[in-house]
């Protein structure tokens, strides 16, 4: 072992010693155990109702059954970077959409103003929407929170510019980093706030050497336009009910699929929360069991099923409450379009 | 004459809990986020205490280190928001051990789950290679390769603060 390991040893063993135990830990997780028992024998009685009543008025089951390409419209030739939302107004018109339905994003961005642009992430929930832009070395943050959830600021800034942004007022705050070396390597955090209507806030947020990549970024967004946030496989068979928390999906610069996309769902028991991911599955499962032909593997003890090479090489990962109600939702899921093409996907619920 | 089930937890807990508590710190890097993670890991063990084989200490650190590493996974496309500015550190002390903490626990939590997982089990709970593999259900080799690539993270972490104290 070198100096290096023993100090680190040291080091990580120092950086827990403070922590302690609260007195309540034993009966606190007894009483949340009792819970989880008392959920999971609830869970199974109304599992094998719900069973006895699927069979008995012949529920379908769609297992990664796309529908008939001709029976849609035909696709309208792309404006947004996501699928359009039609007729969902962007955040300028009607700020209070923003985190009012996780399906939808009500802003944009034009990739083509955004010099150097490798990838975005994109992500809607009940609390505000989010981009994530990779440009070059850079990470770039937008965020929309929904209303009543403003930002929360930063530290004080070393130095604030005044600028407009839209014909807005805007500032841009310059501040300190606490990484170290950061202020050596000449990084700095920048974040950019305007309102570009009343009950509209707006951020643009990166770590970076000057805070041009930030004035770039919030001028290309365009908050006149609501997308859709698109998974490649779609919830049809869920509950009445049942309600979208959050999606989120990552596209490279050629707006094709990364391939990681994400969603979660709160739906009557006994199917409760369940997150769904495509794409990388977790390392070091293998398969134990078979669902509908596909190799998978369930850990009960993290409530997981993953089903691989669900859509070409990428897996379909679902946590949900137990395996029989993980496994159910997974046979009612199907593909809504081409594999291949985010346009032609819709939103997961 | 079998003893209450909550009389053997309770006792469990008081005697495991805290070296369990200091796992979990070492995982998340936050005292809530490493209560909850043990309680969840607890409250799971408490409910199958009577059928668990292994001994329960292992039971309850496999379910800890495999939730933190699912939890991860459902929460990391939530990137941390660039926004959210770690609080500065503080100065500096004579021995530079502050820093060292502090960045040390940065680096911690910018290694990929697995990593941090490998790094906290054979740092600072001395299991062994094998033993890891066991907890984590991966192969042997890929503790081997995954602690290499965590300690070459977290040395130039170090190097990095040398170079710093020199200039």
């Amino acid at each position: 072992m070198t100096d290096v390991d023993s100090a680190l040893r040291g080091a990580i063993r120092e950086l827990t010693e403070d922590v302690h135990v609260r007195a309540d830990l034993a009966s606190t997780a007894m009483a949340s155990g009792r819970r989880l028992r008392s959920r999971r024998r609830l869970r199974t009685s109304l599992a094998a109702a719900v069973a006895v009543a699927a069979v008995a008025v012949g529920t379908p089951i769609l297992v990664g059954r796309p529908p008939d390409p001709a029976a849609g419209p035909p696709p309208a030739p792309p404006r947004t970077t996501l699928p359009e939302a039609p007729e969902v107004p962007g955040a300028a018109e009607l700020p209070e959409l923003v985190g009012a339905d996780p399906g939808s994003l009500h802003f944009d961005v034009d990739g083509a103003a955004v010099p150097g642009l490798k990838s975005t992430r994109w992500e809607s929930t009940t609390e505000g929407e989010w981009l994530f832009l990779s440009v070059d070395q850079t990470r770039i943050s937008v965020h929309l929170p929904a209303p009543g959830r403003a930002n929360r600021a930063a530290r004080t800034p070393v130095e604030t510019t005044f600028l407009a942004i839209g014909g807005r007022p805007a500032t841009l705050d310059r501040v300190e980093i606490a990484s170290p070396g950061a202020e050596a390597r000449g990084l700095w955090f920048w974040q950019l706030r305007w309102k570009p209507v009343d009950r509209l806030e707006v951020m643009v947020a990166a770590t970076d050497h000057s805070g041009d990549l930030v004035v770039t970024v919030a001028r290309a967004l365009r908050l006149d336009r609501a997308q859709q946030c698109p998974q490649p496989v779609r919830a049809a068979a869920a509950p009445v009910g049942t309600r979208l928390e959050r999606c989120s999906i990552a596209l490279d610069a050629s707006g094709a699929w990364l391939p990681d996309s994400s969603f979660s769902i709160v739906a009557p028991m006994p199917l409760g929360s369940v997150q769904v991911t495509v794409g990388e599955p977790p390392a070091g499962r293998p398969a134990n069991r078979r669902v509908d032909g596909w190799a998978a593997s369930w850990s009960d003890e993290s409530d997981m099923l993953i089903v691989y090479d669900y859509i070409g090489q990428s897996s379909l990962t679902v946590m949900g409450e137990s395996e029989e109600t993980v496994t159910a939702f997974v046979r009612g899921l199907w593909l809504p379009g081409d594999p291949r093409d985010v346009r032609s996907w819709s939103r997961p619920l | 004459m079998t003893r209450p089930v909550e009389v053997e937890f309770t006792e469990f807990v008081a005697g495991r809990g805290p070296a369990l508590l200091r796992a979990a710190y070492a995982l998340t890097g936050e005292e809530h986020a490493a209560h909850d993670l043990v309680q969840t890991a607890l409250a799971k063990a408490f409910v199958r205490w009577r059928h668990i084989r292994t001994g329960p200490e292992q039971y309850v650190r496999r379910i800890m280190y495999n939730s933190h590493i699912s939890a991860w996974r459902s929460f990391r496309r939530r990137e941390v928001p660039v926004a959210d500015v770690p609080d500065r550190a503080a100065t500096g002390d004579a021995g530079g051990s502050t820093d060292l903490r502090l960045a040390l626990r940065d680096a911690l939590r910018r290694l990929p789950p697995r990593q941090r997982a490998i790094v906290v089990l054979r740092f600072l709970e001395d299991v062994s290679v094998e033993e890891t593999a066991r907890i984590l259900g991966c192969r042997v080799g890929t503790v081997g390769s995954q602690t290499s690539r965590a300690l070459a993270k977290l040395r130039a972490v170090f190097h990095e603060l040398e170079r710093e104290a020199v200039r």
